[in-house]
């Protein structure tokens, strides 16, 4: 048979599936005494049933009511909260340890940077060296998006994770904020990765239309939209320009470091100028502004246009940037306060050495260069 | 050079499938997906081999042949540019004859509840064919001429699963969960447009 895309029957018994598999590993675990007590095996079991349940009951929403669907609905329910109150293994405790851990907002950077690393290997990977495709990461980027859509179900007022599992101990309003607290700094870390999930957005659509999601019901969603030749267009435009414009800037990073200290530390400036870029408004409009600047423009002009790249106007450059100095500073210092923004180390302090040769802090960026963490 | 054919049956037809294994594919894949295990398929529990003995192997590897193999450069140019690479595929061989069979076995096994796709990939001309068990190994090999020439073999983990600080000790080692990610996968990379076609069979079976 051919796969059929779009199937709303086929998807919807996959989920009801999903819910079957999932309520059968909960109930086998929740008695199983051989599991230890510092394996949270249970915890995860029980975590995918509830989410299962809600991906089902959301499908629903969408079809036409039907009797047989309802009660199975009803039944994963009933069965699901059985199974929890059955089970002297549980606790709320122990699922908040679960939870804590499960939707930490480091390992959710953590996880995304990995993927986006290694995405980006494979785009660069002219050669074909690598055996592993842009398609192989699909399944791995509709898990991470899933996880976010996970923790904005768990978080639902309405949800039976925080209505009924949860809410045993009568303390529900800590409980909701601690859930809303750990969806907050997730959807940080998710806003933060624009790029990667617009790399992969049609399938993150089918993925969307796959789950049966009702239409704008939950916006963040459909804040994916499918890719038209305009967008293409406007996109690879944007790109160039930036690539252009990046390649001029690191001219001016390696103008402000005679020393090299930049090549000693094996630091991809153009990696980090594009960090610089995507995830500070602040910044990228500054830099963007600048070498629009009448006197700089055709300098910057010549450079991305000719073989010969002509003269940078290096002190006019500077002069300008530092002018405005004190958005890169900021940007530095909340990369330096908040280490979540930056997990890996090596990267943070590359990130933050050529934000400050940029503003030409020489010493600054060498001092960060040389120190670890 | 490992070279072996062996029969498996395919849509009612006696089909040919072929292991062509050149040393550096064979060194390149075991250390990924079974050695080093990157991904932690926990492939050692199906093949019946100790970890501690695998461990041990990937020690000799970093120690005597240097090997360069991380989880971000983990292309098969290492492996085609390692100067021990004849004295590693020794090293891996009794590992790779298990995997081999393995493989062997899925294919011939896929008959009795036919889980596989007809697909053909992106920037492909020939068909592939995709094979997911029970214990969620995938097995993908191409067609050519004469038979299907295995290409990879590998489990596929939920990231959910990474990088946690709390023990999942128990999920870790239940072949379903697997199984459930093997199909997932699956799904997900098929309902795009990026595959030219996709032929299920049988579908009942790709449901759940």
């Amino acid at each position: 048979m051919i796969f059929s895309k779009n199937n709303v029957t086929d998807s919807l018994m996959r989920l009801e599936q999903a819910c079957f598999f999932h309520l059968e590993k909960a109930t086998e675990y929740s008695y199983d005494y051989k599991i230890k007590e510092q394996d949270y095996s249970r915890e995860y079991a029980f975590s995918e049933a509830i989410y299962a349940y809600e991906k089902y009951r959301r499908a629903l929403e969408t079809v036409v009511p039907n009797v047989q669907w309802e009660n199975n609905l009803d039944f994963f329910r009933d069965n699901i909260l059985d199974s929890v109150k059955e089970s002297n293994l549980l606790s709320v405790d122990r699922f908040k340890k679960f939870f804590g851990d499960y939707f930490s907002s480091l390992r959710y950077e953590e996880l995304i940077s990995n993927t986006k690393d290694q995405v980006k290997y494979v785009i660069g990977d002219k050669q074909g060296e690598n055996d592993r495709t842009l398609e192989d990461y699909v399944s791995e980027v509709c898990d991470l998006v899933l996880i976010r859509d996970k923790i904005e179900h768990f978080c639902r007022a309405d949800g039976i994770l925080l209505q009924d599992v949860l809410n045993q101990d009568g303390d529900a309003g800590t409980i909701t904020q601690f859930v809303g607290n750990l969806r907050m700094e997730l959807v940080k870390v998710y806003d933060d990765y624009y790029s990667l999930w617009n790399l992969f957005r049609n399938d993150i659509i089918n993925l969307r239309s796959s789950l049966l999601i009702p239409f704008n019901n939950e916006k963040w969603w459909f804040e994916i939209q499918p890719l038209t030749s305009q967008v293409i267009e406007n996109q690879m435009s944007t790109t160039l320009e930036q690539k252009k414009e990046n390649s001029f800037l690191e001219e001016m990073v390696r103008h402000n470091d005679p020393e090299k200290e930049m090549n000693k530390f094996d630091v991809n400036i153009p990696e980090c100028l594009e960090w610089l870029r995507q995830n500070s408004a602040e910044v990228n409009n500054l830099l963007g502004e600048v070498l629009s600047y009448p006197d700089i423009k055709p300098s910057f002009y010549v450079y991305s246009t000719s073989e010969d790249k002509g003269e940078i106007p290096f002190d006019r450059l500077l002069h300008a940037v530092q002018m405005k100095e004190q958005i890169i500073l900021d940007l530095v210092e909340e990369l330096q306060r908040d280490k979540g923004k930056i997990v890996d180390s090596d990267r943070r302090r590359h990130v933050i050495a050529t934000a400050l040769f940029i503003v030409n802090k020489k010493e600054a960026a060498s001092d960060i260069l040389d120190k670890k963490d | 050079m490992i070279k072996e054919m062996f029969m498996f049956k395919l849509d009612d037809n006696e089909r040919k499938a072929f292991h062509l294994f050149p040393p550096q594919w064979s060194t390149f894949h075991i250390t990924k997906h079974v050695i080093e295990d990157f991904n932690s398929e926990n492939l050692d529990v199906l093949l019946g081999i100790e970890r501690k003995e695998l461990d041990q192997l990937r020690d000799r590897q970093k120690k005597e042949f240097d090997c360069g193999l991380n989880k971000i450069t983990n292309t098969i140019s290492v492996c085609n540019e390692c100067g021990s690479n004849e004295s590693c595929f020794r090293a891996i061989k009794g590992i790779l004859d298990k995997y081999r069979s393995l493989i062997t076995h899925i294919m011939k096994t896929d008959y009795n509840k036919p889980r596989h796709a007809h697909t053909v990939a992106p920037n492909a001309i020939r068909e592939s064919l995709v094979v997911l068990d029970g214990k969620g190994v995938s097995i993908i090999s191409k067609d050519s001429n004469r038979g299907y020439n295995i290409k990879t073999c590998y489990r596929s983990t939920p990231i959910g699963w990474k990088k946690m600080k709390l023990d999942l000790e128990r999920i870790r080692h239940d072949n379903t969960y697997y199984y459930r990610q093997g199909l997932k996968t699956w799904l997900y990379r098929f309902s795009g447009d990026r595959y030219k076609s996709v032929e299920m069979h049988e579908f009942k079976n790709w449901i759940g």
